[in-house]
């Protein structure tokens, strides 16, 4: 194939190369991720702090932002680690925050337990447990874009857990084999990178606003589980299945 | 008292020795730094920052103010923060208030603000350079009771001028390399690494003076250090060179023992010194 038949000015030339990086983050923002976010209802109350944080005042007292854990974190390539900053709609509670290591993006670069953070704190801001006693949030999935919930066998959230089988209760039905995580989950959020769906079906929140949703999520969870053939065909045949579809056809990343 | 000729005759065999300290001091600062940056390139002698640190994955090192201000925060007592000061107080007993001449990085900053100084700077007032002692201890018991009373380690995690330096590495980094970052704690990193400098060019080396309150508590260590800056009586000819090159203004002419807490034991007194006569150099503790 050939570019013979485009003909170019370098004046053009260099006009659109410079506007290329301008365009491109046009683009970006008009793709927009975030609505296509699993579980939309549920808003992000707080960040995710690293493993090892067992009480969250002690580690704001302690922690000296000396970035220790965010450039060990790097070493191992892992990267999930970032400060983070004062954002507008969080308000005080962010100032309080600022500076403090939290895992920012799930999708792309979550925590994968090591451990090695807290191992190598100086300050003791992060203790250095067993990975079982982490409490960084819960996974929820989300059961109108999981695979395993619309008639498919996918598992790929079970297989990349690192605490593995205690984490996941399987639900098998005719409707495939049904993931749903449990209350052992440390919130590690490698599952919600291994998603295959498109945005993923996994949405990790804080121990602490999980409190509050738990009730709602559970009554939503066993509705679900408890439907009858029909309506359970309607649900997945007629709502889940089409956003399914237009997720698969994100592109929204590549593997790293 | 020295005759001229004399003076000449040491003059000529010292100017092999002259800036000698200087040129070790500054290959250590940038030593230093060089291995804080390696890290970024997976290469882990030191990684972390000058706040707190792990050198070769095992020996963590934490700031001496910063332990006191975590101390301080979290109203308790951990070994594990103990542990990693140990080492920093075992060095600094030995060396005194040398990490402000030869390791922090601002130090390098601040004497390459040199050359531009000459237009813009401005004489601090008299009161401030009178009480500048007190004032800085002021300060320095001033972040520790904030850090008490909200429970946040205020100075090194938000004004520190070694977190923030590091942070901005590490930050413009991940944002070259595309990996997850906030462009508002880089943008303020930044910001407050420029306004140091900047501050410096009109105030030179107020903040070592004055503000720093990590130099201030490592400024305590050079009474009891074992090594010392010792000026001989018996070869001084009073000239006064070494009050003038002295970047923290403590009149080194007229005392035996330098044992002032604004001393950074950076050597430039004996570097002038041995332009002239030998009567200024490091020593050990009693000797």
């Amino acid at each position: 194939m050939s570019y013979n038949h485009i003909k170019l000015t370098r004046r053009e030339f260099l006009g659109i190369s410079l506007l290329m990086p301008l365009l491109s983050s046009c683009k970006s923002v008009q793709t927009n991720l975030e609505s296509f976010e699993p579980l939309p209802d549920i808003r992000l109350e707080d960040r995710i702090k690293p493993p090892g944080v067992l009480n969250e005042e002690q580690f704001r007292a302690r922690c000296t932002g000396c970035g220790v854990c965010i450039n060990v974190c790097h070493v191992m390539k892992y990267d999930a680690l970032t400060p983070s900053s004062i954002s507008l709609s969080r308000g005080i509670s962010s100032l309080v925050d600022f500076g403090l290591p939290y895992v920012k993006n799930m999708r792309d670069f979550p925590c994968s337990l090591c451990m090695e953070c807290p191992q190598h704190c100086p300050t003791g801001a992060l203790m250095p447990i067993a990975k079982e006693d982490v409490k960084m949030g819960m996974a929820l999935i989300d059961l109108g874009l999981c695979f395993g919930w619309n008639g498919d066998v996918c598992l790929s959230c079970s297989k990349a857990c690192p605490l593995g089988a205690s984490v996941f209760d399987f639900y098998n039905g005719e409707w495939g084999n049904q993931p749903f995580i449990n209350e052992r989950c440390v919130g590690c959020g490698l599952c919600v990178k291994y998603c295959p769906l498109g945005g993923s079906a996994i949405k990790v929140v804080s121990k602490r606003q999980y409190e509050k949703i738990r009730n709602q999520y559970h009554k939503n969870f066993n509705m679900v589980l408890k439907m009858s053939m029909e309506e359970r065909y309607n649900l997945v045949y007629n709502k889940n299945l089409p956003e399914i579809m237009a997720r698969g056809r994100i592109i929204e990343r590549e593997y790293r | 008292m020295i005759q001229p000729q004399q003076i000449q005759s040491n003059n000529a065999v010292s100017k092999s020795s002259y800036l000698k300290y200087n040129i070790i001091r500054r290959c250590i600062m940038l030593i230093i730094l060089m291995l804080f940056l390696l890290q970024i390139v997976n290469i882990n002698i030191l990684v972390g920052s000058l706040t707190g640190s792990v050198f070769l994955s095992y020996i963590s090192l934490l700031d001496i103010f910063a332990y006191l201000e975590t101390v301080f925060a979290s109203k308790t007592f951990t070994i594990l923060s103990f542990i990693s000061v140990i080492p920093i107080i075992i060095l600094y007993l030995f060396f005194g208030r040398a990490f402000c001449g030869w390791i922090c990085p601002f130090d390098l900053l601040f004497s390459l603000n040199e050359k531009m100084r000459i237009f813009l700077t401005k004489k601090p007032s008299k009161k401030l350079v009178n009480n500048k002692k007190t004032i800085s201890f002021l300060i320095a018991f001033f972040f520790l009771t904030m850090s008490a009373l909200i429970s946040i380690p205020v100075f090194t995690n938000y004004l520190s001028h070694l977190t923030n330096l590091y942070r901005a590495i590490t930050l413009g980094y991940f944002a070259f390399m595309d990996l997850p970052f906030e462009i508002s704690v880089f943008l303020f990193s930044f910001g407050m690494l420029l306004s140091f400098i900047v501050f410096d060019l009109f105030s030179p080396r107020l903040w070592c003076k004055v503000i720093c309150p990590v130099g201030r508590t490592y400024g305590v260590f050079n009474k009891v250090s074992i090594l010392t800056i010792k000026r001989d009586t018996k070869t001084c000819i009073q000239c006064r060179a070494c009050d003038d090159v002295c970047y923290m203004e403590i009149k080194p002419s007229n005392k035996e023992a330098i044992r002032d807490m604004d001393c950074i034991m950076c050597g430039r007194c004996i570097d002038t010194c041995s332009k002239i006569t030998q009567s200024m150099n490091f020593r050990l503790w009693r000797k």
